[in-house]
């Protein structure tokens, strides 16, 4: 099932994107029906998912236009939950999974210290492992304006993790 | 010797430079220890920076199937109220607004009837008068009623 393929990815970028996993969810959720709804509206000539991701995109961007995401915090323990990260595909004894969730805390709180389209930029290459034309359809940036935004939030997240493990 | 930027090293490893500038790029690796160690450097962050996808806390797929399903049991109701105001509206271009006005109030009237047997029906109920095997009865007619517009909701 289409919906089922995608979910996981759509949930981790608006969660990347807000923080907020309840948040992330309910996006989820309209960006579905959004397309459900608009189906007809779909240009068979781009990807489904580039699609789907633009919409989740402008429900994210509306929403900090409207200043309800003024305060973005991607803090993992949002829940107070803490959700395991498997950086590597076999089991990782204990104290692999320390360090794992020592870097993906670092990682997020690094991420939540850049500008929200910067912020955006790395959750879909980093993570999305989109390629810079499909983040130019998605963001509606120029192809040379996502090479060179991406470079910028690269570097500044490069010497936020720097400053980081300096600190610790 | 030109030195490749780090703009340029990360267009390398995100698979984004064209091929010719490609073969060019590693033929100039193999030369240049300073962008190679730039490119090493590049890697290594790209490869810490890396995070696995966790699953959604629930199944959207479900709750939107959901969602979409009960947007499609609405929509003959909707459909049917707009059928139902149109005819409504499009009755004092066929027939008059004196006719129009008539057909209204046999409407209306109708609706007021009905509300008033149900209120009677109701209050009978509810003052007891009524003695058991009769509401039993009017319950027992209820039953087929119901299945039979279920049958139709389904139906439709």
């Amino acid at each position: 099932m289409l919906m089922r393929r995608y979910q996981k990815g759509l949930y981790n970028y608006i969660y990347r994107l807000t923080g907020y996993r309840d948040l992330a969810v309910d996006f989820t959720q309209e960006a579905f029906l959004r397309a459900y709804l608009s189906i007809d509206k779909y240009n068979p000539s781009y990807n489904f998912s580039t699609w789907l991701w633009r919409i989740a995109h402008n429900l994210v961007v509306d929403h900090f236009r409207k200043g309800k995401l003024n305060q973005v915090s991607l803090n993992m323990e949002v829940d107070g939950e803490n959700v395991e990260y498997e950086v590597e595909s076999r089991d990782p004894g204990p104290y692999e999974k320390q360090l794992n969730r020592e870097r993906r805390d670092l990682i997020m709180k690094a991420l939540e210290k850049l500008p929200p389209q910067l912020r955006e930029l790395i959750v879909l290459r980093h993570f999305q492992e989109l390629s810079y034309q499909e983040i130019s359809e998605v963001t509606g940036l120029a192809f040379h304006e996502v090479k060179s935004k991406l470079f910028r939030a690269r570097e500044k997240l490069r010497k936020l993790l720097e400053a980081y493990r300096e600190a610790l | 010797m030109k030195h490749y930027s780090m703009e340029e090293i990360y267009l390398y490893l995100d698979g984004e430079m064209p091929p010719m500038e490609k073969t060019l790029f590693e033929d100039h690796i193999l030369v240049c220890k300073d962008c190679a160690h730039r490119l090493q450097r590049a890697r290594e962050f790209l490869e810490k920076t890396k995070l696995e996808e966790e699953e959604p806390t629930v199944d959207v797929a479900s709750l939107v199937m959901n969602k979409i399903d009960k947007k499609r049991k609405l929509l003959p109701l909707v459909y049917a109220f707009f059928i139902l105001l149109v005819s409504a509206l499009t009755v004092p271009v066929f027939f008059g607004l004196d006719r129009a006005v008539f057909f209204y109030y046999v409407i209306f009237d109708y609706f007021k009837k009905l509300f008033l047997v149900f209120q009677g029906f109701l209050s009978l109920i509810l003052s007891a008068r009524v003695n058991l095997f009769l509401v039993i009865a009017a319950g027992a007619m209820l039953v087929p009623i119901y299945f039979g517009l279920k049958k139709i909701w389904r139906s439709t």
